[in-house]
């Protein structure tokens, strides 16, 4: 007797779905990509990093659907224990882990990028090392800051490494400047924000724009009085030579520069050195502006700044060497 | 239309009348109720935990009702062998099988609504406002749970209940994490590689590897597809145009799936 | 003795009829089992057909087969002259399963509406079907007490009056006396017979014997798969008639002819029994005893029950036990 229907026949629907949920997935694909609903972090990253902890907590709040957030909340006091025995290293991948739970969690790109760009930095053996894992410590901020544009933490914490530990005050002051937009935070952010863009213009240096956004600051007296000290110094010890350098002046700003770092008080200013090299920089004596930064460096270890500017000015002499060289090398046959 | 109707019917007045539905259902109602007094651990981010939180109770109440419902339609009615005197009357295979889906779909809808319902108002007096967001988030949970009692349902055809809920739970998890797999199986339009450089790496065993992913990806539903999370996330809005991609990749997913169930049933012996 | 003779009502159209039938099961592990095997028979409009059997026999097989919810390995099944998978055949049925078991959320009153909805009757059709059915199986006063408290015996009412439903003119029983006390089981027969009346088929699958002779028209043994006996309910048991004659005072010499006449014989409290399968010697055996001044006692005309022509029966093919 027959049988109503033949299974042969399921084949015929199953192309038609296969065939239809192709262009159907693509586009849908496509449309998450562009409106940022995919998950953030890489899937194959994760896998490589997660320790056996880790995936058995992503695995059960997977499996609980909506409860990611939650689930990241719980491997954040998991990582706080790791913090508190001393296993660091671990840590890391926790966090990852945490941040690809819940991209929103702020607070876990916050740490982990300060955790990598200080403690594993201050872990590290060579200067190499170190540089590394303060870049890697940026990167962290910088996706947190893709999965959470208006957190000013994550964008004033970038531009806080950055001035204080890779030294790359233009970024510095391009992250700070980035965190400005976003006042609704706890009071006193704002005109922290605005000191510390302040204190990156006075190191990279740029003496009207440190003064400008002294004054800018003004504003926020109510909250600090640090800006009317500032702008009565700077006016007092840097506008004068500045002037001068920029008029090209140079020997009478160097003089006055050099009369400055005598003083007493300012034989810890790192602005004076700054300064300084930026007038023998712009003089076109790079090799002393680099001796500057470099033994300045070394005297203070705080000044981030200082040293980035002394290893940049070093590869560019040495570019300017090689090129010499190969210049004034005899040319080979062709 | 009428007999299936018919019986869509009865499966919804089944499944409301049943203790267990009303234990899950009152617990997740519970749950997203009190959303706002857990919120405490995460200060500042009360908003996104409510709407995490709820949605996660929606999918994880929603899941167990569904997948619960739809594994255990059909076994119990061979085994209380009350589908021998449906089957005896004018019944079609196919219409009793559509319309113990539509129940199943009915149950489904009406639990989600009251639970989404409770988000939003919930959501809406910590956010201060109605946020579009969390309905487009609610309703896209409603056609993945949809897809769950589907698969739970169509393998209820055939296999046994302990199976069904099992194998509905791994389908679950795998269709979660679909976009993952697609990641895996093709690492270097995802990875930041050099291309030539993996290529080199890659031996027959990964090209399995991969292969077996891509099917298994293909073959799997797109769950993640109606995840939009991220949106709440990143602050940005869903677009309708993205809602209503994803519902029609889920209708068009339940379709096929009931299809195959119905080839299943109709050979079926009792 | 029941009212076995052959129905008159009977029309000698079929109604079912199955032809060669084999149904074999999968064990799953590629193997089968088989329950029907070269099973043919018809059942007419208008009787009462009995399909005995002991458990395992392949009864509620071929009952699920006849419903077209299993599908045969080989051979032919009619149903009003059509496959049992015609839809419109249902509309032509009823069933009441073995130990039936109903949607138990619901109460009597919502079930039957359910299974009238199935059929398509309008409301107002719907509420007098069901009022009707309540009252023909007594169910009137439970009509709203859910079905998860009812016993199984109100279960088996309710059952049957699903099964009536559509007013149907085939109605399939499987056991639908078990579990009933005898009233009701009384009750029910009468339901069945009466419902013969009107003209409707009953095709009943049962263990109790004595029901089945009680009612059944005609009547299918089946034993491990195969029919092994088949016919009314009269031609099974005639053959097993015997006339029993019961005297007193009978001399020596008339009791050796008597039983020279290849009678069995029995002494029994002082009386002589005489048993004759052959009725037309009858007349000869008492000649002879009144010959000799005997006293009968009784002359009885007795057959065997249709549990005694089963047990044999099955005991003949060969069945390991009856349960």
């Amino acid at each position: 007797m027959r049988k109503p229907l033949s299974r042969v026949s399921l084949i015929v629907p199953l192309i038609v779905f296969i065939v239809a949920q192709g262009p159907l997935q693509s586009l849908i694909h496509s449309q998450r990509k562009v409106y940022k609903l995919l998950p953030p972090v890489d899937v194959l990253v994760l896998y490589q990093l997660m320790p056996a902890e880790a995936i058995t907590i992503t695995v059960i709040g997977t499996m609980l659907g909506g409860f990611r957030g939650v689930a990241a909340k719980m491997l954040w006091l998991k990582s706080d224990e790791y913090w508190h025995s001393g296993r660091w290293y671990s840590m890391l991948p926790i966090m990852r882990t945490i941040t690809w739970l819940d991209p929103s969690f702020v607070q876990a790109w916050d740490i982990a990028g300060w955790h990598v760009a200080y403690n594993l930095r201050a872990e590290a053996k060579t200067e190499e090392e170190q540089d590394e894992y303060v870049r890697k410590g940026c990167e962290i901020l910088e996706e947190g800051i893709r999965w959470n544009p208006r957190s000013w933490e994550l964008l004033f914490q970038l531009g806080w490494t950055h001035y204080d530990k890779s030294g790359n005050l233009e970024e510095a002051i391009r992250w700070f400047k980035r965190a400005l937009p976003y006042e609704d935070w706890k009071p006193g952010d704002l005109p922290r924000t605005h000191h510390m863009i302040a204190h990156a213009y006075e190191r990279l240096p740029d003496i009207p724009l440190a003064l400008k956004t002294w004054k800018d600051d003004f504003k926020y007296e109510h909250y600090c009085g640090a800006n009317k000290g500032a702008v009565e110094t700077i006016t007092e010890r840097y506008v004068v030579p500045w002037k001068l350098m920029e008029q090209g002046r140079f020997e009478e700003a160097i003089a006055w520069m050099d009369r400055l770092s005598e003083r007493e008080e300012l034989r810890h200013s790192s602005i004076v050195r700054h300064v300084l090299a930026e007038i023998y920089r712009r003089m076109g004596d790079l090799e002393t502006a680099q001796a500057i930064m470099e033994q300045w460096s070394n005297k203070n270890k705080l000044d981030a700044g200082a040293r980035y500017k002394a290893k940049l000015w070093k590869r560019i002499i040495e570019r300017k060497e090689q090129m010499k060289g190969s210049l004034t090398e005899p040319q080979k046959q062709p | 239309m009428r007999v299936i109707w018919v019986i869509a019917r009865n499966t919804f007045q089944e499944a409301i009348r049943r203790k267990f539905f009303w234990v899950v259902f009152l617990f997740a109602l519970v749950a997203i109720a009190s959303a706002n007094l857990f919120s405490g651990i995460a200060p500042g981010e009360e908003k996104k935990f409510v709407f995490d939180f709820g949605l996660g109770s929606i999918t994880l109440f929603g899941m167990l009702i569904t997948i619960f419902l739809g594994a255990t339609m059909i076994p119990s009615e061979v085994d209380r062998r009350t589908i021998f005197t449906i089957l005896s009357k004018p019944v079609r295979r196919w219409q009793f099988l559509l319309g113990k889906f539509l129940g199943l779909a009915l149950t489904t809808l009406v639990t989600v609504a009251c639970m989404g319902i409770l988000l939003v108002v919930i959501h809406s007096y910590v956010a201060k406002g109605l946020d579009v967001n969390v309905i487009k988030a609610v309703a896209l949970a409603f056609f993945q749970l949809l897809i769950i009692g589907a698969i739970a349902l169509a393998a209820s055809t055939r296999g046994s209940l302990a199976f069904n809920i099992v194998f509905a739970v791994l389908i679950y998890f795998v269709g979660a994490q679909s976009s993952s797999l697609l990641a895996l199986a093709e690492p270097e339009k995802h990875l930041a590689v050099e291309r030539a450089q993996h290529e080199e790496a890659i031996s027959w065993k990964a090209y399995v590897f991969r292969g077996v992913l891509k099917t298994v990806y293909w073959l799997v539903p797109h769950l993640d597809n109606f995840d939009v999370r991220q949106a709440i996330v990143t602050e940005s809005v869903v677009p309708w145009q993205t809602v209503i991609n994803s519902i029609l990749y889920g209708l068009l997913y339940c379709s096929v799936l009931i299809l195959v169930a119905v080839v299943l049933f109709q050979d079926q012996e009792f | 003795m029941g009212v076995n003779e052959l129905s008159n009502v009977s029309s000698g159209e079929v109604v079912v009829e199955l032809r060669n039938v084999r149904k074999e099961y999968p064990t799953g592990w590629g193997g089968t089992i088989l329950a029907l095997d070269d099973v043919s028979f018809e059942v007419y409009r208008g009787e009462i057909f009995g399909l005995v059997g002991p458990n395992g026999s392949g009864k509620t097989t071929t009952l699920k087969l006849i419903l077209g919810l299993i599908f045969p390995t080989r051979g032919e099944i009619k149903v009003f002259g059509s496959s049992p998978f015609d839809i419109s055949v249902k509309n032509r049925i009823g069933f009441l399963p073995d130990g039936p078991y109903f949607y138990d959320f619901l109460n009597a009153d919502e079930l039957l509406d359910f299974y009238g909805r199935l059929f398509g009757y309008s409301k107002s059709e719907r509420e007098e079907r069901i009022e009707l059915l309540l009252d023909l199986v007594g169910m009137k006063r439970f009509r709203k007490m859910p079905l998860r408290n009812y016993s199984k015996g109100m279960m088996q009412r309710i059952g049957l009056a699903q099964a009536l439903i559509n007013d149907p003119d085939l109605l399939l029983l499987d056991e639908p006396t078990t579990g009933i006390d005898p009233i009701g089981a009384h009750d029910i027969k009468q339901l069945l017979l009466q419902l013969r009346q009107q003209g409707k088929t009953i095709f009943l699958c049962s263990h109790l014997l004595a029901d089945v002779q009680m009612i059944c028209d005609r009547v299918v043994i089946l034993n491990l798969g195969r029919v092994i006996r088949k016919g009314t309910v009269k031609e099974l048991l005639e053959p097993t008639a015997v006339t029993e004659v019961v005297a007193r005072d009978v001399s020596e010499e008339v009791f050796e002819r008597v039983r020279g006449l290849g009678v069995t014989t029995e002494r029994r409290d002082g009386e002589v029994v005489f048993r004759l399968s052959d009725h037309d010697r009858v007349p000869e055996v008492i000649d002879a005893i009144r010959a000799c001044n005997g006293h009968i006692t009784s002359i009885t005309r007795l057959t065997e029950t249709l549990e005694d022509v089963f047990i044999k029966a099955v005991r003949e093919a060969g069945a390991p036990e009856i349960t």
